[in-house]
Formats: structure tokens, sequence, C-alpha cells
């Protein structure tokens, strides 16, 4: 697994983006999927899913996601989520 | 000061001390002491509380999510809870007002101010070590959690049925022997679905293993349609609609029904949990489709979500509550000892064999280290039968349980996905925006 300096929110999400697309198998021509839909309501992630998806950021952006991540507001969509892990790593 | 009474019993201890349901009260004053939460960090047991004075409510939960807690506020600032949230579905509150408090945490609200605190009382001591094989130190400290967690029982159940859940698996095999050994007489139940082909293999090994513990063997059988008959109860008690708890819920609303509640109330102690502790599962393929998904990642780190996601789902507390019996899940109330398995060994193959050999010895019948895993929902080590074929052959699976749950639930598909997220309930981190207004 390669070394990640987020410098930026939208470098963050974009790994968010590929690891989701590779992992759940969302195609490139889906027009619901976007960086702001919600990732649970619209089935793109379910409670298995996250799991991966927390053990993913946890490697790539090196930080603890407290158990109450899950349903905060930020954490539904990729946009949300790489600010969270952004703002988590400044500390 | 007084105490919401729930329909499922909260068994709790203060050190050695066991409380009584109708001493909780008074006992443990959550409202009343100077520090809540490092009284709520002394008890021990499985739990659901809810504690009201005037216009502020403390509600909290178990260290391991074992009693579920749900919550409504109403308009008025009332707050309704239960063990169950159908029960508070049934009272008109939509999806969208009802919350559940966390495994570990303590949750107070004062409507009248609009404010809520979720505060985590503890944390499970789980350990990332790096070493391959429990120390014995760590061998020795499940020893003493279980002699001191079955001691701790005995105070409880005085007078009461008893009885053990057994399949002849490692896990249960444990729990019956231990039972056997501290709790004095008791049965074992197990269950097996009446096809009419060979005798399953849980049932061989359940026999066997009574017979050598020299237990009575109670064997519940039912059909498949006789099974599937309680599926609502499953849906609506189990407090879940995946397949991997749906089908552990209708074996044990059978159990349930076929023992029924008599006055003592009976209790059963059962093995459940552990599977968790050990990240001791697998997933099931069936006619080509897997069932039992689980997050594809390497055990050790498997087993923190695992035990997370007790939070989520009500298999067999809720499930025999329905039929006036009490659960107790020893594993759970020595969780912190196992947690302390370096999380290396469990990426071991047969690191569970291996555990449970160091804990117990000759204790457990050698024909038991030797057997391999069966899933209890699927029956067999060589072809699949059991609850999953039943229900899946019939065209019952995970779509349609999820369905079937929405409806009895009052909730559409999309508030169901927000409900469970990684094995958690959905809680408030802040006063909640929508109450209900009945």
């Amino acid at each position: 697994m390669r070394n990640f300096e987020a410098d930026s929110e939208d470098q963050a999400a974009r790994d968010i983006e590929v690891f989701l697309r590779e992992r759940f198998q969302i195609a490139d021509d889906d027009t619901v999927f976007s960086r702001r839909v919600n990732l649970f309501n619209e089935g793109y992630v379910d409670s298995v899913g996250v799991i991966e998806m927390i053990a993913f950021l946890e490697d790539r952006f090196r930080v603890k996601l407290p158990e109450d991540v899950v349903f905060s507001a930020d954490f539904t969509n990729i946009a949300g989520i790489a600010r969270y892990v952004v703002r988590l790593r400044a500390g | 000061m007084t105490q919401v009474r729930h329909a499922v019993t909260d068994f709790v201890w203060m050190g050695d001390h066991f409380i009584p349901p109708d001493d909780l009260a008074r006992e443990v004053d959550l409202l009343g002491a100077g520090d809540p939460v490092a009284l709520a960090a002394r008890l021990w047991g499985q739990f659901a509380l809810h504690q009201t004075a005037a216009d502020e409510h403390v509600l909290l939960r178990d260290p391991l999510g074992v009693n579920k807690l749900f919550f409504a506020i109403d308009a008025h600032g009332g707050v309704v809870s239960s063990s169950f949230w159908i029960d508070l579905v049934r009272r008109g509150c939509p999806a969208s007002a009802i919350w559940s408090v966390p495994s570990r945490h303590l949750l107070r609200v004062a409507p009248s101010q609009r404010r809520l605190q979720l505060i985590k009382y503890g944390s499970l001591p789980f350990s990332d070590d790096d070493q391959q094989a429990p120390t014995a130190e760590d061998v020795g400290g499940i020893q003493r959690a279980l002699e001191a967690t079955f001691a701790r029982i005995r105070t409880a159940v005085a007078g009461r049925p008893l009885y053990v859940t057994l399949s002849g698996g490692l896990d249960s095999t444990t729990i019956a022997a231990l039972a056997r050994r501290h709790l004095g007489e008791l049965t074992a139940v197990t269950f097996a679905l009446a096809d009419g082909g060979d005798e399953p293999e849980d049932l061989r090994y359940a026999r066997r293993v009574a017979a050598d513990l020299r237990v009575p063997l109670r064997v519940v059988r039912a059909t498949a349609d006789e099974l599937i008959a309680h599926l609502d109860v499953a849906l609506c008690c189990g407090q879940d609609w995946r397949d991997f708890n749906v089908h552990c819920a209708l074996v044990n609303a059978a159990i349930g029904s076929a023992i029924g509640a008599t006055e003592p109330r009976p209790v059963l102690l059962t093995g459940d949990v552990m599977n968790e502790l050990m990240a001791d599962y697998a997933p099931v393929t069936y006619r080509g489709h897997e069932y039992y998904a689980l997050p594809r990642i390497e055990p050790g780190r498997l087993r923190r979500f695992l035990v997370q996601g007790l939070d989520a789902g009500d298999r067999e507390v809720g499930v025999f509550a329905h039929f006036g019996l009490d659960v107790l899940q020893p594993y759970a109330l020595c969780a912190d000892a196992y947690a302390r398995i370096p999380r290396a060994c469990l990426d071991r193959p047969e690191a569970k064999q291996h555990l449970v050999r160091a804990v117990m010895g000759d204790a457990i019948p050698s024909y038991v280290y030797d057997r391999r895993k069966v899933r209890a929902q699927v029956g067999g080590a060589d072809e699949v039968r059991g609850t999953l074929a039943a229900l899946v052959d019939r065209g019952i699976d995970g779509a349609w349980l999820e369905r079937r749950f929405c409806a009895l639930f009052d909730v559409d598909p999309a508030q169901l996905r927000s409900a469970i997220r990684a094995g958690l309930y959905r809680f408030p981190t802040s006063y909640p925006s929508s109450v209900h207004s009945t």
C-alpha cells in the first residue's frame, strides 16, 4: 500500500472514489453515483461494506475512526468523508 | 425517581453483588450519583436502563449491547424507551424519531433544554500485539474470567430452571461443561430441522456431548414450515432483517416456543458471542450464491467490528424474551478477557481450537476439538442444510426479509439502510430534530 500524503480534500476524495468504484463494482457510466450521493441511502455501501470502507480509510489515511463516525452527517458521501479524514489527520 | 421497566430482564452486578431487577432503581441511582459515568463503569452484566426524574432522563446500555435500548422523544418532551424497536413503532413513533443507545454508552436527555449528551463509559481492551500465540497470562485471564462469571451467574439464577443451548460445537460445549460444574442441574436443548433426512451432524454431536456431561438433552424438532411460521417473531423480536441474524432467531424462536414460559422464569445459557470475539465466521455458498457475507479483512482486525456489531440484532435475548425466557451469554460477560488475546493469534488457522484447548483442556471431549466447524444455521460440515437451505429453497432470501421487515416496522428501504450501519443501530450524538408528535 502506498504512502498517502493528504494535502487536499480533493485528493482524498479521489482515493475514496477509486476504492468504492473498485470494491463495490460501480460502473463508470452510473449517472447516480457522485461524490455527493448518499452512499447508504442509494445502496452503494451496506452494513458490511462500510466496515471495509472504514478499514480502507484507516489504512490509507493512517487515522483511527471513532465508532460514532458512521452516523455523522459528514460520513454519508465521498466529499464529506474526505473532509472528515483530512480534518482528523490534521488533528 | 422511577425506573422504566422493560420487557427484557436486566442482569446487573456491582462487583460480585447481584442486584435484583426490583432493586435496580434504589441501588443504581444514576440520576442521584455525583458521577453517573463512574457508576456505570462499575456495573457488570447485560442491561438496558432508563431512569428519569423531572425533566432529566438517563439511559444506559451494557458494554456489549446484549440488551437493546430504543427510545423516542415526543413533542411534549416525553421520552419513551423500550427493549424492542417494534414497541415504539406500535406506539406511533415514526422511523425517523426512533433511536438507539449504543453499547457501552450512557445517554442523558433533558428535553425542556433540548439537551442530549452521549457518553462512552469504557472500551474493550483489544490487543493489537503481533504475538502468534496467547500467553499463559492470557489463558489464565480467560480461565479466571469464566470462573468469576459462572460464580456470579450462580447468584442470579438460583432456584430457576436452567437450560443450555447445545450444538456439540466448541462454544456451546464449553458453556455446558462450565454450567454443569458450577450451576448443577440443567437441561441441554438442541434444535433439529425435521426434514425427514439423516440425523443432522449437530444433533449427533449434541447427543454425545450431553451423554458425556451427564446432562439430559431435549431435542426440539420443527419442520421447515413450522420454522417459517416464526418469521414475524424472528424479525420483530430479533430486531434485524439480515439473514445471519434472522436464521439464528428462527431457530431460537422454535426452541423458545417449545420450552415455553414457566414460573419461575427459565434461564438459558448460550455460547453466543464467542464467534465474534474470535472472528470465527466464514461466508456460506449455497446454490451458487454467497450468504452471511463478511467484510474482507483479516480476522485479527475483523474482531473489533464483529464485536461492535453485536450492538444490532437481538437473535437470542429478544427472541427468547418473547417466549418468557431469560438468556445469559457468559462469553459476553467475559469479553474483556477474550479481547486481550493478541490480534495476530486470530489470524492463525484453528485459532479457536488452540485457545479453547489451552483454557478448557480435558474438560471438553477430544472429539469436539477435532470436529470441523459447522455454522448452526447450516447444520452439517459436508453439505448446506438446516435453516439456510430451508428458507432459500422457499424463496425467502435477503431481499424478501428486508421487504417483510419494512412492512412490519413501517419503514421504507432507504430509512432501513440508515437504521444499521457497521453493526450499530442508529443513534443520536446531539438533540434530535425529529421528534414524535403523537
